[in-house]
């Protein structure tokens, strides 16, 4: 008997679509999404691996900062370096961008005699970034450890000063910072605060994807219901325009995506917050440079357009859900039906989530901007490095104009006769796979 | 002499090559409890939704009230109101809730509104629970909201397509009195359908009976058993449909 049971729930399970299709869909976009995350994450990863251009001001001017300077250009490190005597840090950073450098070594005045005098100087090191990835391309690190070598070589070899086992390991005392020129400013600290930045670009996209996809789907749900339970039957018999009740339908679902997005927005904002208090506190004061906290990066105008932004989005989801609900007579048809939709969020999700947004293509970045689903995904990477596009205004609108013509033409489906040909078609659609 | 409230005339209705309706007429008069019969697959809810204004006929025609139901659906859906056969209802909002959205539809004024809920209150007579959510109610409530929901709105038409089905007897008894009394007292014409003959005898004046999308019968009830000198409308139901088949 035991088999015959193992054979009923066998066939009763693998006659129905709604189990083996999520199988099928899984297989095909569990190597989709590795392809995504790769491509997007490859040119993060060739930031790092690829030499950099360096420009180093030597204010010392001594041997040993000549030493490091030629040893800096031998190490295969570097693509392309200058060497100026400037002490204006703006002027450094105008000429970092200008000519594409992006880290600024600064060999301060002083800073041999101080060696000499068995104490550690001060060395700083620039990275100059115009947008965040997966991971951040920071050099910083590397050509702090690099100095710090050389340094403890030439001490090792060249002078016999009082040493002691600490200061050879560690000759000086690196102070990071990284100059975002997008928004001209500088922030302290080198990969630890951009491991925070990083975490916050991945974190955002997620949080918008399970937003949008939450709304997807009780809107698609909750107009299935109403085919389901013949409600909508009623609502169509009622002395009330279609469009009326399509716009009660998706408002009402919208509405409640706007509570639940404007929790998520607080508890994210709560989240960042709070990150950057403990940065804050961890921080180490430095003399000479204006400062910015990681919090200010992400300027007011960007978040309002964010937000507006995330509310279109929602209201784009809303309506494709309450489309794809209108589309199934029951619940389990919208289900079918919205699992490969929510794939169309999930996967440039995860793209934009690894990919630097900075290096994107244009073509494929304004795509990803007119989309009302990928749009808030994007916007909230961007605006952390670089104030709104001009752009943003018409992928607004843009996005908003999807949503009116979804409403459009739904509600053009929304007529009893039309409706029941087309849930029929679907209804014969996903039998047709069994 | 009564007017013709329901007319429908020469009605087909075809799906993918299917025909549900085949060239089906007769009328309805003002007050009538017009009970339309026939054994499954018939055609009755496909007609039904004909005069709700949900499907489209293929050819033929059907008036309410001298409105066309194609061409004057805005019209015709205020004159009506339609209780699909296994209407749910929204599990989370309450029947009173419910009701007053109802009336909102198809009522303006505030006071017209307040008027046509307090009507509904008193026909669901369900005392405090009208305040519960929906899904706290048994299926005999759910349904009974249903039909309340159908004719506190006074309806010049309500189209009931099976209101007992799946009811115990007493939900099916308050229910049917409650079709009854309403129609006396507020004139409204009342097509039903029902695979319970007993239900339609004690409560429709006249039926018409369908099968395979064509009217076999149609006339007083009464009449109809005298006629064919049967005991009761179930012996004439099973009689003509057995004779149409054969």
């Amino acid at each position: 008997m035991l088999k015959e049971l193992i054979h009923k729930e066998f066939k009763d399970l693998v006659r129905d679509p709604r189990i083996w299709i999520p199988f099928i869909i899984s297989a095909l976009v569990l190597p989709l999404t590795g392809l995504i995350i790769s491509s997007g994450m490859r040119e993060s990863i060739s930031g790092i691996t690829t030499p950099s251009n360096v420009l180093v001001s030597d204010l010392d001017n001594t041997q040993l900062t000549k030493y490091l300077i030629n040893n800096l250009n031998i190490t295969g490190l570097v693509a392309k370096l200058e060497v100026v005597n400037i002490s204006d840090m703006e002027l450094l950073k105008d000429i970092a961008v200008s000519s594409g450098y992006e880290v600024i070594i600064i060999l301060t005045s002083g800073l041999t005699n101080t060696v000499l005098n068995s104490l550690r100087p001060n060395l700083t090191i620039i990275d100059v970034v115009k947008s965040v990835s997966f991971i951040p391309s920071l050099k910083s690190s590397i050509f702090s450890s690099l100095i710090s070598d050389l340094i403890g070589d030439y001490l090792l070899k060249t002078y016999n000063v009082s040493l002691t086992l600490d200061l050879v390991k560690q000759p000086v005392n690196t102070v990071s910072l990284t100059y975002i020129p997008t928004i001209n400013q500088t922030v302290v600290g080198g990969s630890r605060i951009f491991v925070q930045v990083s975490m916050t670009s991945i974190l955002m996209p997620i949080m918008f994807m399970i937003i949008t996809i939450t709304v997807l789907q009780m809107a698609a749900t909750s107009t299935a219901i109403e085919n389901e339970e013949k409600t909508l039957e009623v609502l169509l018999t009622l002395p009330v325009s279609r469009f009326k009740i399509l716009l009660g339908k998706l408002l009402g679902s919208f509405a409640v995506a706007l509570l639940g997005s404007l929790a998520s927005i607080v508890g994210f904002i709560i989240y960042i917050l709070m990150f950057s208090s403990i940065l804050q506190s961890m921080t180490p004061t430095t003399e000479g440079f204006s400062i910015t906290p990681i919090f200010s990066l992400i300027n007011f105008k960007g978040m309002v357009y964010l937000i507006v932004s995330l509310v279109l989005s929602s209201f784009a989801m809303a309506a494709l859900g309450v489309t794809i609900g209108v589309l199934s007579s029951d619940v389990r048809i919208a289900s079918t039906i919205s699992s490969p939709v929510v794939m169309l969020v999930v996967l440039p999700g995860y793209y934009i989530m690894f990919a630097d947004v900075g290096k994107l293509n244009v073509t494929l970045k304004y795509l990803l901007y007119a989309i009302p689903f990928t749009q808030p995904m994007i916007m909230a990477k961007e605006i952390m490095f670089s104030s709104p596009e001009e752009l943003t205004i018409l992928w607004l609108v843009t996005s908003f104009m999807f949503s009116l013509v979804l409403i459009l033409l739904t509600s053009q489906l929304l007529r009893f006769e039309k409706l029941v040909r087309v849930q029929r078609f679907v209804s014969r659609l996903r039998r047709g796979y069994t | 002499m009564t007017s013709v409230v329901v007319e429908v005339k020469d009605l087909v209705k075809d799906y993918d090559g299917f025909r549900a309706l085949n060239k089906v007429s007769f009328n309805v008069y003002e007050g009538d409890i017009f009970g339309l019969i026939g054994p499954n697959g018939a055609g009755k809810t496909t007609l039904f939704r004909i005069l709700a204004t949900l499907l489209l006929p293929t050819s033929g025609t059907a008036t309410i009230y001298g409105y066309d139901v194609v061409r004057d659906s805005g019209k015709v859906r205020k004159l009506i109101t339609y209780l699909p056969e296994d209407v749910g209802v929204y599990r989370n909002i309450t029947a009173y809730e419910y009701l007053r959205l109802i009336a909102k539809a198809y009522y303006t004024s505030s006071s017209d509104v307040e008027e046509c809920v307090e009507l509904g209150v008193k026909l669901l007579g369900l005392g405090g629970r009208i305040h519960d959510k929906m899904k706290t109610y048994s299926k005999g409530m759910r349904r009974r909201v249903q039909v309340v929901r159908a004719l506190m709105v006074r309806p010049k038409v309500a189209i009931l397509d099976e209101p007992t089905v799946g009811l115990d007897v007493i939900y099916s008894q308050s229910i049917r009195e409650l079709i009854k009394e309403f129609s006396r007292v507020y004139r409204t014409t009342v097509l039903i359908s029902s695979h319970n003959m007993f239900e339609v005898e004690g409560l429709c004046n006249r039926v018409a009976l369908i099968s395979k999308g064509r009217l076999i019968i149609e006339g007083f009830t009464e009449e109809l058993i005298s006629k064919y000198g049967v005991k009761n409308l179930e012996e004439l139901f099973v009689r003509l449909v057995r004779d149409f088949n054969a």
